[in-house]
């Protein structure tokens, strides 16, 4: 083993010799190598970067004192050169104003030469009484001045001097205009302010001054060029405005009230006169035509000579101040005038009929010319108000309608009650015939073939008169409201819409009207008298029977809204029957009232064998037959029958009523009592049922006299009254019958067995009776 | 008199106006006749004591207007009623084609059920004859009716008629001893020796 690490330790020391001798070798060459580099560098270093950095450094040094150089150079020139361009700035300013201020200065100038020119020519102009081109220019100048006041800064003092100079210039035309207007249109009024009669309306008088200017040759009259140039200096509003009145209350208006008046024109070589003549006439209200004409004849005779300036002299001035002086003085005129006419003209000039309605179709023509003419005039332009008003005929025709038919309805109300006429149910109110409504031919025909099934009829018919009103009497004055009624309906169907509406609502009014009225206004003479009490009974029965038709009858001819179920009466029905039967019951009460009264001096019919209280008694009796019999003449033949009847029968059942409780009542009856009781009785079942007399012929009332039991409902118990007064026990007795007769029917058993105690004495047969009672 | 008196009865006449239901009723209470009497207003009434089968009947005959015009009177009139006789004239026929409608009023107003009808044909007396004696049977028995034809004038079948239907009255039970029963407090001691007509015995409503 030694061997082999000896050998290992032996062969490395060798090999490291080895290998230190070529290391050392290879490094010496190595740092040969190195001391050649260092050297190398060392030489690059010092002899060429050290002379070279120290030029570049000089040169770094030379560049920072050439930027401060620039910089100084340019802080100069900036402070320098700014502040010299600022003043070259204003410089240029300062010169530009100059040249504005000239310009202004100059064109002020130039209006101020204007002015002076307008003025001048104003002057000449004025003095050669052209009158329209003065009133031009001044307008000219005032506008100018206009301008330059509208400038501030200017010369103040002159423009005073000049506004002053024009204003005095304004007002020396102005007077000057207003000097010639005066001589041009004069008037004459009457002397007295009030204008009422006919005779002071002649005196009014106007002149027109027909002249031209007089040095000028021109086709326009001088007064039309006073005029044009009033307007042009807005002064024609108050100049005309005055005219116009004057002409309104002085001449327009009288001739549209004054039938009698009449316009006169005299042509004379200065100018023309209007005035008045008067012609006699019997009409207390002018037709509108003539109206027109006149009025027309004056319109033209102011437009002619005053209004009328040519189309082209106008022209010739400024566009803007053209004016229409027809138009003006139109305008001031016509809302006055137009209402004149229509309240003192046309108004009066509605027919009352709608036959004369279409004759108005005349009236409407004659308005529309008229209004035309005025057209043509140039004093209207559009407005037609007279035409819509003639046009609108029908409303007014209505109104005019409507009111006279209230009226009339009123005074019929108010007429006398008690002139009657005799109501059957043949009568008729006669209905005009109506059209067939348009639609009607159309349904019945193809739609309902000719078969028509036979065998519907019932064998058993209604009488002719089961719907009808019986007979009675109503108030003459209450058929002829409705026949009123009728006719305003019928003249409905005939208006158109609105008109048939009015109509229709005017009728309904009549019987609301009726409702009111009647009752206040005869107030007292219902109450009192019982005959009127029957007639408005019947009356108002009368009308709610009409009623209930009236509205069907027109319904179809009548426009949509009441065709479509609005044109009904029938809602006032039951009002009107309430208002009858109110009256005639208060009427029944009062008289039932009486009767009672007149039965109260009877002395409870107690003690008749004393003269005194029979006659008392018999005397009541009688006043009751007498008064039931007065009250059955005043009704007679004016109360339907039924109701007389009735009416009759609850009276005389109030009487008997009242005999047989008291009769009833008493405790003791002798037989002179019985014997005076049974007279008393008797006269009331002899004559009570005579009062019955509902029809004048007295042959046919023995029917209603027979009928008594039916009215009168005690009349039985009444009757079985008598008897008692008159049986003996057992007749009494048998008419008992065990409950089963009539005395049982009529009189409870207690009341039965009082009257027997009263009129019979106590005997063993009256205790038999009595026991038979019950 | 009146002790030995079953009952009374309410028998009614009723007719077309002119049958001559004021002579049946004439004819048998007083047994006289008028061929002028006059037509009845309202009502007219008798009282007539009858004997059927040994049995007295007191009888309340209510005599009706056969005018229409009267005719809202007769409602009232039938209440309570036990019998009723309903004329016809032979020689009219319009008379007896109106019963129908008496015999519908009669169901209408008269308060019981069981009510004796008797149809009489009046007028036999007459020569123009109308109605056939077989007609007023058939249409009498139709409606349970007794029939007889009369007249008036003659007498014939007046009192048989009458009879007849009181007859059949007091035979219906319950038709007259309930109508007493039915009457209310009774006190008086005669009332319980009106032979059966309460049972003697009082009943208390």
């Amino acid at each position: 083993m030694a061997s082999f690490v000896t050998e290992v330790l032996a062969h490395s020391g060798r090999l490291e010799k080895e290998d230190l001798g070529s290391k050392i070798n290879r490094l010496s060459r190595r740092v040969e190598e190195v001391k050649g580099e260092v050297c190398d560098l060392i030489n690059k270093k010092y002899d060429e970067f050290l002379p070279s950095m120290q030029s570049t450094e000089d040169l770094v040094k030379q560049v920072h004192g050439l930027v401060s150089d620039v910089d100084f150079l340019k802080s100069r020139i900036e402070n320098e050169v700014q502040s010299e361009l600022q003043v070259a700035i204003s410089e240029f300013s300062e010169l530009k104003q100059q040249l504005e201020k000239n310009t202004v200065v100059l064109s002020v100038l130039r209006q101020l030469q204007e002015f002076d020119g307008a003025i001048e020519k104003y002057n000449c102009a004025l003095t050669e009484k052209n009158y329209i081109a003065a009133a031009q220019h001044l307008e000219k100048a005032q506008s100018i001045l206009k301008v330059l006041k509208s400038r501030k800064g200017c010369e103040l003092k002159l423009l005073k001097a000049l506004g002053i100079e024009l204003t005095v210039q304004k007002q020396n035309m102005l007077y000057h205009l207003g000097e010639e207007w005066q001589q041009l249109a004069v008037w004459k009024l009457p002397p007295s302010t009030e204008h009422s009669s006919v005779e002071m309306m002649l005196k009014t008088e106007l002149h027109l001054c027909t002249l031209s200017s007089s040095e000028e040759s021109v086709s326009v009259p001088l007064l039309a060029s006073v005029l044009q140039a009033l307007a042009i200096l807005g002064e024609l509003n108050a100049k005309l405005k005055f005219f116009s009145q004057l002409l309104l209350n002085y001449i327009l208006k009288p001739l549209v009230t004054y039938p009698s008046l009449h316009a006169q024109v005299e042509t004379q070589p200065q100018g023309v006169i209007l005035r008045f003549e008067t012609v006699e006439t019997d009409q207390e209200h002018p037709p509108p035509a003539e109206v027109f004409l006149k009025l027309n004849l004056v319109l033209e005779l102011i437009h002619k000579h005053l209004l009328d300036v040519p189309i082209e002299d106008v022209q010739r001035g400024d566009e803007t101040s053209k004016v229409v002086l027809a138009q003006v003085l139109g305008d001031m005129i016509w809302e006055e005038i137009s209402e004149t006419i229509i309240k003192d003209c046309l108004v009066y000039s509605i027919p009352t009929n709608s036959t004369k309605l279409e004759q108005y179709e005349e009236v409407i023509k004659s308005t529309e010319e008229f209004e035309n003419a005025l057209k043509g005039m140039k004093y209207l332009k559009d407005a037609t108000e007279l035409l819509k008003y003639a046009r609108n005929v029908n409303a007014h025709f209505a109104s005019k309608k409507c009111q006279d038919v209230i009226v009339t309805a009123r005074n019929l109300m108010t007429s006398e009650i008690h002139n009657t006429v005799k109501i059957t149910p043949d009568s008729k109110v006669t209905v005009p015939k109506l059209p067939h409504p348009k639609g009607s031919e159309k349904i019945k025909g193809p739609k309902h073939p000719v078969q028509e099934p036979p065998a519907l009829e019932n064998e058993v018919k209604l009488g002719q008169h089961t719907f009808s009103l019986p007979s009675c009497r109503i108030s003459e004055s209450v058929e002829k409201l409705m026949v009123l009624a009728y006719q305003t309906l019928s003249e409905a169907t005939a208006s158109n819409k609105p008109c048939a509406i009015q109509l229709f609502y005017t009728v309904r009014n009549i019987f609301h009207l009726f409702y009111d009225v009647v009752p206040t206004y005869h107030k007292e003479n219902l109450q009192k008298l019982p005959q009127l009490s029957a007639i408005h009974h019947n009356n108002c029965m009368y009308i709610a029977h009409h009623l209930l038709t009236l509205g069907h009858q027109f319904r179809y001819h009548l426009p949509m809204p009441l065709s479509d179920g609005a044109a009904t009466f029938v809602d006032m029905v039951p009002g009107f029957r309430k208002l009858g039967t109110e009256a005639f019951l208060a009427q029944m009460r009062s008289q039932k009232a009486d009767l009672l009264e007149r039965l109260s001096n009877a002395k409870n019919f107690s003690n008749m064998e004393d003269e005194e209280n029979y006659i008392a008694a018999h005397k009541a009796i009688r006043q009751v037959i007498h008064q039931l019999s007065c009250l059955g003449k005043v009704w007679q033949d004016v109360l339907p029958v039924a109701i007389y009847c009735k009416a009759m029968g609850t009276l005389l059942n109030t009487a008997i009523m009242e005999m047989i409780s008291k009769i009833a009542a008493l405790e003791d009856i002798s037989t002179e009592d019985g014997e005076r009781l049974y007279t008393l009785c008797r006269t009331v079942i002899e004559e009570g049922p005579l009062v019955f007399s509902p029809l004048p012929e007295e042959s046919k009332n023995k029917k209603y006299q027979e009928e008594v039991p039916i009215y009168v409902q005690r009349w039985m118990k009444f009757k079985e009254l008598i008897i008692i007064l008159q049986a003996s026990l057992m007749e009494i007795v048998d008419r008992w019958a065990d409950g089963k007769g009539p005395l049982a029917v009529e009189f409870s058993t207690n009341e039965v067995k009082s009257l027997i105690r009263a009129l019979f004495q106590n005997t063993e047969r009256r205790a038999v009776a009595l026991a038979r009672i019950k | 008199m009146e002790e030995d008196i079953l009952t009374t009865l309410k028998i009614l006449i009723i007719g077309e106006s002119g049958v001559g239901k004021s002579s049946l009723l004439l004819r048998f209470t007083d047994d006289t006749f008028d061929p002028e009497l006059a037509a009845t207003i309202g009502v007219d009434f008798k009282v007539k004591t009858i004997a059927v089968d040994g049995n007295r009947a007191k009888l309340a005959i209510w005599d009706t207007a056969g005018q229409e015009r009267f005719r809202t009177l007769t409602p009232s009139y039938y209440r309570g009623a036990q019998g009723v006789i309903l004329v016809y004239d032979v020689t009219r026929r319009d008379t007896f084609a109106k019963l129908d409608n008496w015999l519908n009023e009669l169901e209408t107003y008269c308060t019981r059920n069981d009510i004796v009808k008797m149809l009489v044909g009046n007028k036999i007396d007459k020569e123009n004859r109308e109605v056939d004696r077989n007609e007023g049977l058939k249409f009498a028995r139709k409606h349970s009716m007794l029939f007889i034809e009369a007249s008036a004038k003659t007498r014939d079948g007046v009192q048989c008629a009458f009879e007849e239907l009181v007859e059949k009255i007091i035979q219906t039970p319950g038709l007259w001893e309930s109508e007493s029963d039915g009457k209310g407090v009774r006190l008086s001691s005669e009332d319980g020796a009106r032979g059966g007509a309460c049972g003697g015995y009082c009943s208390m409503l």
